[in-house]
């Protein structure tokens, strides 16, 4: 009986376990719009920026190499214009998770980030909703990793600064 | 806006403490407008605007090197256009607007046990594409749609601020 | 090994190089005169480009050298050390007394910075100014890393100093 109970414990706390493995944001989405073909994603995995970080190595010249080098993984989520609402819901159903940070609006478009910070404190997922009015399109951008200071001089190329 | 990650840095600066990269982010800080400085900062205002690069040379110099040097080869010169080499600077002023969403140094706590919930199961990733090249035109893209967003937060924030002051007159 | 081009890979370092020579030499005559000595000497030395770990510390240590000869051949040390002595050119403030607004206390900094000492002044160019590494500088000042550290540190505590005493001088 005591092995039975032992088992049945193990195996619940096993399937607790892989239940608390995350999703990014993403999946969290396209779960939601399960069956719907007009959603489109693309991912590249944390084998694939390790590709693209070795093929740089070899001399294959690109300029966001070392912005690259600290991301775990990418996606990007393509939809109509009306589901940046279902996004944005979705995010603040799970405000606990992703904090909203800044947003931003022209004429011809607007988006929000989003952020998901460790138990240190570091951003380890960044979240970008972005639509373009005029094209009707809606674009979740999704990256783990290392979102850091770095990260953003590393985008932002700062060898160019000098002439 | 909480300016103590400024403040450190400063701090670190003089005892010279900094990457080059925390440098950067000074030098853009103070590079702003004076209004969208803090009035206890501007004192350092003038200090990292002395650091900016100024003098250059003209092409004439270059014409005259090359007379001197007679090149046997002629080789396609790399040109930077002038937009080209204004437009990393105008989004750095855009890198201190974002600063402060990441979480900065003073902002980390005590490391706890990580949480198994904070992991991600990167094993079920399926990738798009096979081949580093194609997915790398997407990350490209990707990544710079990110830095133009945040070139927007900061054009909005401005906006902002200006229609609050003119809203307060 | 990347083949190295004098007209996409040397030429363009010029304006870094002019720089340096003219915190050093405080002239811009004869700084200009040091880029063009520094390009035709490197040229002269192209046999050996590909063996050289940095195209541009090299570049730049060459410059350093001759823009110090040339420094000490005009004896302008003595200029150097009279601090109220303003130079020729119009980039730099005339009377620090005279300094209040914003662009006149960057100019001071400037004036500042060129009154250093030779190698705080080129260690803060090239970090402060020009973005390099403290191992891009130790090699172009052939020093150690440390030594590096030690007059960049030196550097900025005087310059603050300094800026502070003006500020308040000023008052």
């Amino acid at each position: 009986m005591k092995r039975t109970a032992l088992l049945f414990l193990a195996l619940t706390v096993q399937m607790v376990g892989l239940a608390q493995r995350s999703l990014d944001f993403a999946e969290k989405f396209l779960t939601l719009c399960k069956n719907d073909s007009s959603v489109k994603c693309v991912t590249v995995s944390p084998k694939m920026m390790e590709q693209m970080v070795k093929r740089a190595a070899d001399g294959w010249e690109n300029n966001y190499m070392q912005a690259i080098a600290k991301l775990k993984s990418m996606r990007i989520v393509t939809a109509a214009a009306d589901y940046y609402q279902k996004a944005e819901d979705l995010l603040t159903k799970n405000n606990r998770r992703f904090k909203a940070e800044q947003d931003y609006r022209t004429d011809t478009q607007h988006g929000a980030f989003y952020t998901r910070k460790n138990k240190k404190g570091e951003t380890v997922e960044l979240i970008m909703l972005h639509e373009n009015c005029n094209k009707n399109v809606f674009t979740i951008i999704n990256v783990t990793g290392d979102i850091d200071e770095e990260f953003l001089c590393f985008l932002y190329n700062n060898k160019t600064f000098k002439n | 806006m909480d300016y103590k990650y400024i403040e450190q840095l400063i701090d670190r600066y003089f005892q010279c403490e900094t990457s080059l990269q925390e440098e950067q982010i000074l030098k853009t800080f103070f590079a702003q407008e004076e209004q969208d400085v803090p009035e206890e900062l501007r004192q350092y205002m003038p200090l990292f605007t002395a650091m900016q690069a100024g003098e250059t040379l003209g092409n004439d110099f270059d014409d005259r090197i090359m007379q001197l040097v007679k090149e046997p080869t002629v080789v396609k010169a790399r040109t930077i256009s002038l937009s080209q080499r204004l437009q990393p600077l105008m989004r750095a002023a855009a890198v201190v607007a974002m600063l402060f969403m990441l979480g900065t140094a003073i902002d980390r706590v005590i490391q706890i046990e990580p949480q198994v919930g904070d992991e991600i199961n990167y094993s079920a990733y399926k990738d798009t594409y096979d081949d580093p090249t194609m997915a790398y035109d997407k990350v490209e893209d990707a990544l710079r749609l990110i830095s133009d967003g945040f070139s927007m937060v900061q054009r909005t924030d401005s906006a902002r601020i200006d229609s609050l002051i003119t809203g307060l007159r | 090994m990347k083949q190295i081009d004098f007209r996409t890979d040397i030429l363009p370092l010029k304006n870094e190089l002019y720089r340096l020579a003219l915190r050093i030499t405080l002239s811009h005559a004869d700084a200009e005169d040091v880029v063009q000595e520094t390009m035709l000497k490197v040229w002269n030395r192209r046999e050996q480009w590909q063996q050289i770990d940095s195209i541009e510390a090299f570049c730049l240590a060459i410059c350093r050298n001759l823009a110090l000869d040339k420094t000490k051949r005009a004896e302008r040390q003595n200029e150097q050390l009279d601090e109220s002595h303003a130079p020729q050119d119009h980039s730099y403030a005339a009377n620090p007394e005279e300094l209040a607004v914003r662009r006149d206390q960057v100019a001071l900094v400037r004036k500042l910075i060129d009154q250093l000492p030779e190698k705080q002044r080129s260690c803060m160019q090239l970090r402060d100014i020009e973005g390099k590494s403290y191992k891009e500088i130790a090699a172009v000042l052939d020093i150690n890393e440390q030594q590096v550290k030690v007059n960049i540190f030196r550097a900025r505590q005087a310059i603050k100093q300094k800026f502070i005493e003006h500020e308040q001088y000023g008052l």
